[in-house]
């Protein structure tokens, strides 16, 4: 290309998502709550102090630093701190906003340094970055939202300009089709490769971090703090090193302070309560280790078939279970928020669905709904009618009653054939 | 299938049992606890296993308690009739069964001859005709607990109850169907409220509502912001101007304040003015005035001072006046005076001399008188007694004195010699008396032995050769005896004796001898170490001594020998008779020896000796006896010897003393003799020296009986007299000097107060008097004349000292004169008063100086240059209304900044709170919250509520395919069961009752039965239900006494039925009622009994 192409470092980090409430919380300890609701911000002075501490020559940002359009005051004020003790240590920062921050939010006045480029939503925009010693590093590209729902393929817009010898491409969009997220400036991974001259895609939207391509790269670098029992495992950004060459070497640095965690525990072989409550406390245990002072989120799952599904099958069971675990917990810097029962009877399924028996029965008929034989989501709507018809809930929860998820169909028919079929049942 | 027989080894209480099933209908029968149950158990479990430890049915497991391997053996033979038998042992790997083919017929099935180990589940699906073991037991096996159930129940759900019967496990399915409408609903109505769902709504929907209600607080923040920085400009402007304001205005009040000083301060200029000509005078000019001025004043005053004292002195001089005669006397005056103490003691001492002049007067008088009567002082005058003529007197008197001493001792000399005469005598007389008495005595004395020696000398000498002649006679004698002894026995021991004692003498003496040469010698030796030529004589005698000593002793030593070989030569004579021969003949000298001793003591000496030598014969003792006499005689002889020495030496002594006092008695004579010359010659002597006295007395005019003591005390008085006289002479003399210095002083006095009239009339009286006054006139007169010098001294300084001062005054004169030209002024008077001016206007400039000081304090020049103009330019009036003006411009400017602070606190709190709050966070978490516990809650919600749609539709299924099958079953044995009564059991769709209709065709809903004919509904319903679901294989009912409660008749319809249920299944029936097991085998042809035994246990 004719340029000297220099060394240069930069973080990539993307859904910041600052200020975004949590779910869960329902028992809580004031002091983890507090921690939980600060977990975002507490990402973010992270993402900071790795930015100085790795010396990177700028930052970008690859949309949603905010979770609401209306962003938080909190949030955007305390950003902007960070991006001054950014400024201050000579590190730009290139900023598109997404579907969650677009930019027709409400924002404060405030004076941003001029190390801190946005980039505009009318059009693709193109910014040199440049290395903290002043040499040209790289060409930024990108564009924020405008409004909340952006559904062009915006990718295909992009164009890389000569003058550099390196073009980083940001863009905030659902590439691939990913049914986890809204579908927002959809594109394909093809129409990403295959657009010539740029040499890292620094996506966002994308919760759950991946690289989805290499040389070109095209990288999401997953949120910088989970907020969800969906979004598990460490969370954090991706320290960048290009080298003259122009050969990248991606590191993943954790930023996440509290983490959200899931477990399963199997019951099979275990016959008592007490037996049971030693497993979920060694998966604790398990789970916590090597947190490095971070607070763990957990989420435990009871599985398999034993002699104590049946006790499990009782809802209050496995509230009592859970309330001892978090009273542990307390102690503990992991806090067990939910404890799932995905535990069968020990009963032969097959068995049961060849059986001339009204178990045998209701397996087969689960079974033609599930293969389809008969239609699943007229039976589900039919089931759920009365709650779906509701006026606020089927407004409130109108995605559960359109999706209408088939696992609903496999944990129904384990409840009833526990009920009906179980052991003991009533004899 | 048909059971054929069960052989228990061990399970529960049965062990070791063999029961015969082969029936179509098969009564076990035996009473409570006798194990009819347990054989169920064991039927069961052959079929389908042991129950699993820790499972719900653990206790159907049944471990033997009586012994025996727990499990056994199932007979058994199926449709076709293949007879079969089941094993289980427990032991054996959890129960698993070996099956065998009794008797191979038809199949040619091989391995099952010999039986193989199946699998529960090919079991099942093989022979038992895919029925499972829940199924057995829903099916199967019908208990009394079930049908006890019916009559437990209230109508509607009895009508349940009756159409579950109709199904596997209905009971379940509606226990389970409730269960999900339960949690359903409380989880959600649709048109509820308070349920769970319904609850978080509501409280979403005000969680929202409060969102809502919150503004937006980033608008809120832009705005606050914005006001505040417009504040902030506003402030920032005001702040400009105010310090302005405030400035001008604190120049309006001050010149409101300082008008009245500051007018004053005009009224002192122009005051000013008209004192400005003294500025002309210098403040040097003025200082060099005053001092001028002070100068001139001093000398002025000076001068007068002069002139007073001038003319005070000569006042003084003509006052002064005194008289030079008498000061003329002056000196001699003074001496006078000095001397009149003089003349007064003279007059004091011419008295004196008076007086003492009369009483030595009269002391010599007196003198003369005692020594003489007719003594005048002519006398005394010519009285000359030299040291001699004392002398003499002296000697004189001493003279006398030992002549007296003389005689005196003479005459007592003369005395005591007659008294030594007359003693002398008497001691004469005496001795010669004792010595007659001697002479007398000495006659008689000595014991009868008439002593010849007459001197002790002799007598002892005598002595001494008698004792060593017997002594050695002795010896011999006693040697002669011994010597008899040796021959025969006497004379021998007496000889012997007196060769010893003859020996001895000899050595005795030599010893002696020896030993006073010893101490002879030790006498020189003494004597010569003692003496150091003190005793010289002394020493030779000693020395003679010992010479003499060892001359004996020398003689005693050569005879010894001579004895020894006497001894030796008598020893060598050999025969007896030769030596008694020789023997005797030395006794005889020996004995002639002691008598020629004898002889010379004694008178008679032959009688002595016989007495010694020969005793008397006849007497025994013999030689003894004459030893012992001759000793008597010894030692009597010895008593004499002394006695006599004794009276000797006292006869001696008396002899002496009569001799010495002879001699004494002519010694005395002859000094008695001498005396009596001696006092002779003395009384002459005495005689010449009184003539001698007499005449000097006579030469001396004293009287002649004086003795030299009287004439001594004579001399004496005489002397004293004299010494007076003497005395008296000096004293006149002195006192006509005394008297004529009186006399002068007297006179020279009356010469110099003859001056002075006072003096004068004194005099005669007190000469001393008049001279003091006459003094006293002087000096004063001395004093006036001193002062009058003194004046005219002063007199002359003064005059001196005047000429001075006006010279000092002229000086001055031209000085003042060039001060006043010099400040162009006509007089002193003039000068004066502009120094007057001078000074106030000091004063005015130091007033004006204070106002402009209070005025300026504090203000820069330009300030004061705008008070100056407001000064002017204003009058009072304006300049208040001006200030007050400010003031209040001021005042309102202030507030309004204030009001400005205060917003901008008020803002910078209100974004700070802005920034603070997090109850929007709280509500969106607690929003978010809500939506997570909605969303699980609707989770659970589909779940159960596709739960609930699966068991309704498997229920519509079975009540579309199976019931109707079922129902027409049950109706046909319902009919039978109630002898007709009830002919057909139906339900209608949708619906969970059934209903009967009865022979009359009249329908009867389930709830309207009798218990009774409930409990035959329900019979009939497992019936048919049991009928229905096995169609391939038909396993045997079995019945746990479920017909204790029917009555005859129906229980007859009931054995009635199992007889006909037989033809086609086996029917086991448990009982422990005996009508149970009388009616069944009443009613069944082919029924078998089995009756259990108590026993067992």
């Amino acid at each position: 290309m004719g340029f000297m192409a220099v060394p240069f470092r930069f973080i990539h980090a993307a859904d910041l998502h600052l200020d975004s409430p949590f779910r869960g919380l329902a028992k809580a300890p004031e002091a983890l709550r507090e921690r939980l609701v600060e977990s975002t911000f507490a990402a973010m002075r992270q993402l900071t102090d790795t930015a100085i501490a790795e010396k990177v020559d700028f930052l970008v940002l690859a949309g949603d630093l905010f979770d609401a359009a209306d962003r938080s005051l909190r949030a955007q004020l305390r950003l902007a701190r960070e991006w001054e003790r950014l400024a201050e240590h000579g590190i730009a920062v290139f900023v598109i906003h997404g579907n969650h921050d677009p930019l027709s939010g409400a924002r404060v006045d405030l004076k941003l340094p001029s190390s801190v480029h946005i980039f505009s939503a009318d059009q693709i925009e193109s910014k040199p970055a440049y290395r903290r010693d002043g040499e040209l590093a790289a060409f930024v590209y990108g564009i924020s939202y405008g409004s909340r729902s952006v559904t062009d393929n915006l990718a295909l817009r992009y164009r890389a300009m000569p003058g550099a010898p390196f073009h980083i491409a940001m863009l905030h969009g659902n590439v691939g089709g990913d049914n986890g997220h809204d579908p927002y400036a959809p594109c394909t991974l093809d129409e990403l490769t295959g657009n010539a001259g740029f040499h890292y895609w620094a996506l966002g939207h994308i919760h759950h971090r991946k690289v989805l391509h290499k040389y070109p790269h095209v990288v999401y670098p997953g949120n910088t703090q989970g907020r969800n029992p969906r979004e598990t495992g460490q969370k954090g950004c991706y320290l960048v090193d290009v080298t003259a060459a122009g050969a990248v070497d991606l590191q993943f640095m954790p930023l996440d302070d509290v983490r959200w965690l899931e477990d399963q525990v199997s019951i099979a072989a275990i016959q008592s309560e007490h037996e049971l409550l030693q497993q979920l406390e060694s998966a604790m245990t398990r789970l916590g280790m090597d947190l490095e002072g971070r607070f763990a989120m957990v989420r435990l799952e009871l599985a398999g078939r034993g002699p104590l599904h049946r006790r499990l099958s009782e809802p209050q069971a496995v509230a009592a279970l859970l309330e001892q675990l978090q009273e542990l917990g307390e102690e503990r810097m992991t806090w067990v928020y939910a404890l799932d029962n995905r535990t069968a009877s020990e009963l032969d399924w097959e068995e049961i669905a060849a059986e001339d028996s009204f178990a045998g029965e209701l397996c087969r008929l689960s079974a033609k709904l599930a293969a389809g034989e008969e239609s699943w989501e007229a039976f589900a709507k039919e089931a759920v009618h009365a709650m779906a018809g509701h006026q606020k809930l089927g407004k409130l929860l109108r995605s559960k009653w359109e999706e209408l998820p088939e696992q609903w169909l496999e944990r129904s028919r384990e409840h009833v054939l526990g009920l009906i079929a179980g052991e003991g049942n009533g004899q | 299938m048909r059971l054929m027989e069960a052989e228990i080894d061990g399970f529960g209480q049965l062990h070791n049992e063999k029961i015969d099933l082969n029936a179509p209908v098969t009564i076990l029968y035996g009473p409570n606890e006798a194990g009819k149950s347990t054989v169920f158990g064991f039927i069961r479990t052959m079929l389908y296993g042991f129950a699993k430890r820790g499972s719900a049915q653990a206790a159907e497991r049944q471990e033997p308690v009586n012994g025996g391997r727990h499990g056994g053996r199932l007979f058994w033979r199926d449709g076709a009739g293949n007879a079969y038998v089941i094993q289980r042992y427990a032991a054996d790997g959890t129960g698993k069964l070996t099956l065998r083919q009794l008797e191979a017929e038809a199949s040619g099935d091989s391995g099952l001859a010999e039986g193989i180990w199946l699998l529960q589940a090919e079991l099942e699906r093989r022979y038992l005709g895919g029925i499972s073991e829940r199924m057995y037991r829903q099916l199967f096996a019908v208990t009394l607990s079930e049908l006890q159930q019916v009559g437990a129940l209230s109508g509607e759900e009895l009508g349940q109850y009756l159409y579950q019967a109709g199904w596997d496990n209905g009971k379940s399915i509606a226990a389970a169907e409730k269960k999900l409408r339960d949690e359903m609903e409380e989880l959600f109505k649709p048109k509820g409220s308070i349920k769970t769902m319904n609850k978080q709504l509501r409280e979403l929907e005000q969680i929202d509502a409060e969102l809502r209600k919150h503004e937006d607080s980033i608008d809120a923040y832009n705005s606050l912001v914005r006001q505040s920085e417009r504040l902030e400009e506003e402030l920032a402007e005001r702040d400009l101007e105010l310090p302005r304001l405030a400035s001008r205005q604190q120049l309006l009040a001050k010149a409101c304040k300082a008008r009245a000083v500051w007018l004053q301060k005009e009224k002192l200029l122009i005051e000013r003015e008209r004192f400005a000509y003294a500025e002309r005078i210098s403040s040097e000019a003025e200082r060099s005035w005053h001092e001028l001025s002070r100068l001139s004043a001093e000398h002025a005053a000076e001068l007068e001072r002069y002139r007073q004292q001038l003319y005070l002195t000569e006042q003084q001089l003509e006052a002064a006046a005194y008289d030079q005669v008498l000061l003329d006397a002056a000196v001699e005056t003074e001496t006078l005076v000095q001397s009149a103490e003089g003349y007064r003691l003279l007059k004091l001492e011419l008295a004196e001399l008076r007086t003492e002049l009369l009483s030595h007067d009269e002391a010599i008088a007196r003198l003369l008188g005692s020594i003489a009567p007719e003594w005048t002082e002519r006398q005394l005058r010519e009285l000359r007694v030299t040291v001699a003529d004392r002398d003499y007197i002296r000697g004189l008197r001493q003279q006398e004195a030992e002549q007296a001493r003389g005689e005196e001792r003479i005459a007592a000399e003369l005395e005591a010699l007659k008294r030594q005469e007359r003693e002398a005598e008497s001691i004469r007389d005496e001795a010669a008396a004792a010595l007659e008495r001697e002479a007398m005595a000495g006659e008689h004395a000595a014991g009868g032995f008439a002593l010849l020696p007459r001197t002790r000398e002799a007598l002892r000498g005598a002595w001494n050769a008698l004792d060593l002649a017997f002594r050695e006679w002795e010896l011999e004698r006693t040697r002669l005896v011994a010597a008899a002894a040796a021959d025969g026995a006497e004379p021998s021991a007496e000889r012997g004796a007196a060769a010893g004692r003859g020996g001895a003498g000899p050595l005795w003496a030599a010893a002696a001898g020896a030993g006073g040469a010893a101490l002879a010698l030790g006498a020189v030796a003494a004597a010569s170490s003692g003496a150091d030529g003190a005793a010289g004589i002394g020493w030779i005698a000693a020395t003679v001594m010992a010479l003499i000593a060892l001359v004996l002793m020398a003689l005693a030593l050569g005879r010894s020998p001579k004895n020894r070989s006497r001894s030796g030569g008598r020893a060598g004579a050999g025969a007896r008779a030769e030596r008694n021969k020789a023997d005797n003949e030395s006794l005889r000298e020996r004995e002639r020896r002691l008598v020629r001793a004898l002889a010379a003591v004694i008178r008679e000496p032959e009688q002595a000796a016989a007495s010694m030598l020969f005793p008397p014969r006849g007497d025994g003792g013999g030689s003894a006896e004459q030893t012992l006499a001759a000793e008597r005689m010894r030692s009597g002889l010895h008593a004499a010897v002394e006695a006599r020495l004794e009276r000797l030496q006292i006869v001696e002594r008396l002899e002496g003393s009569i001799s010495e006092q002879a001699r004494k008695l002519v010694r005395l004579r002859e000094q008695l003799n001498e005396r009596s010359e001696a006092a002779a010659s003395a009384a002459s002597s005495k005689q010449a020296a009184a003539a001698q006295w007499r005449g000097w007395l006579e030469e001396r005019a004293l009287p002649p009986h004086m003795s030299p003591a009287a004439a001594l005390e004579a001399i004496e008085l005489a002397e004293q007299a004299l010494h007076r006289l003497r005395q008296y002479d000096k004293l006149t003399a002195k006192q006509t000097a005394v008297a004529e210095q009186i006399a002068a002083f007297e006179s020279q006095a009356a010469k110099l107060c003859a001056a002075f009239a006072d003096a004068a009339k004194q005099l005669p009286a007190d000469p001393a008097l008049g001279l003091r006054l006459l003094q006293a006139e002087t000096r004063r007169h001395a004093a006036v004349m001193e002062e009058a010098l003194r004046a005219r001294q002063q007199q002359d300084e003064l005059l001196h000292a005047i000429a001075r001062a006006e010279a000092s005054l002229a000086e001055l004169q031209p000085l003042m004169q060039a001060l006043l030209h010099e400040a162009d002024l006509p007089s002193v008077a003039a000068y004066k008063e502009a120094l007057l001016h001078r000074s106030t206007l000091a004063e005015l400039d130091l007033a004006l100086d204070k106002l402009r000081l209070e005025l300026t304090a504090g203000l820069s020049e330009q300030r004061l240059r705008e008070l100056e103009e407001l000064l002017h330019g204003y009058d009072e009036e304006q300049l208040r209304a001006l200030n007050d003006e400010a003031e209040q411009e001021l005042a309102r400017l202030e507030a309004q900044q204030k009001e400005r602070l205060e917003q901008k606190g008020r803002l910078g709190q209100k974004i700070d709170q802005l920034l603070r709050t997090k109850e929007r966070q709280r509500l969106l978490a607690d929003r978010e919250l809500l939506l997570s516990q909605l969303d699980s809650d609707a989770e659970r919600y589909a779940m159960l509520a596709v739960s609930a749609a699966l068991i309704s539709r498997t229920r519509r299924i079975y009540e579309e395919e199976r019931q109707p099958v079922v129902l027409r079953n049950a109706s046909g044995l319902i009919r039978a069961l109630t002898d007709g009564k009830y002919i057909r059991v139906l339900s209608s769709p949708g619906e969970t009752g059934i209903r009967l209709e009865s022979a009359d065709l009249r329908i009867v809903d389930s709830n309207m039965l009798s218990r009774g004919t409930a409990e035959l509904v329900y019979l009939a319903m497992r019936f048919a239900l049991a009928e229905e679901a096995s169609h391939a294989v038909k396993l045997p009912l079995l019945l746990d006494d479920v017909f204790v409660n029917f009555d005859k008749e129906r229980l007859k319809a009931a054995a009635k039925l199992i007889a006909e249920l037989s033809q086609q299944r086996q029917v086991i029936v448990m009982t422990c009622h005996e009508h149970v097991r009388a009616a069944l085998l009443d009613y069944c042809k082919d029924a078998s009994l089995v009756t259990i035994r108590t026993a067992v246990r």
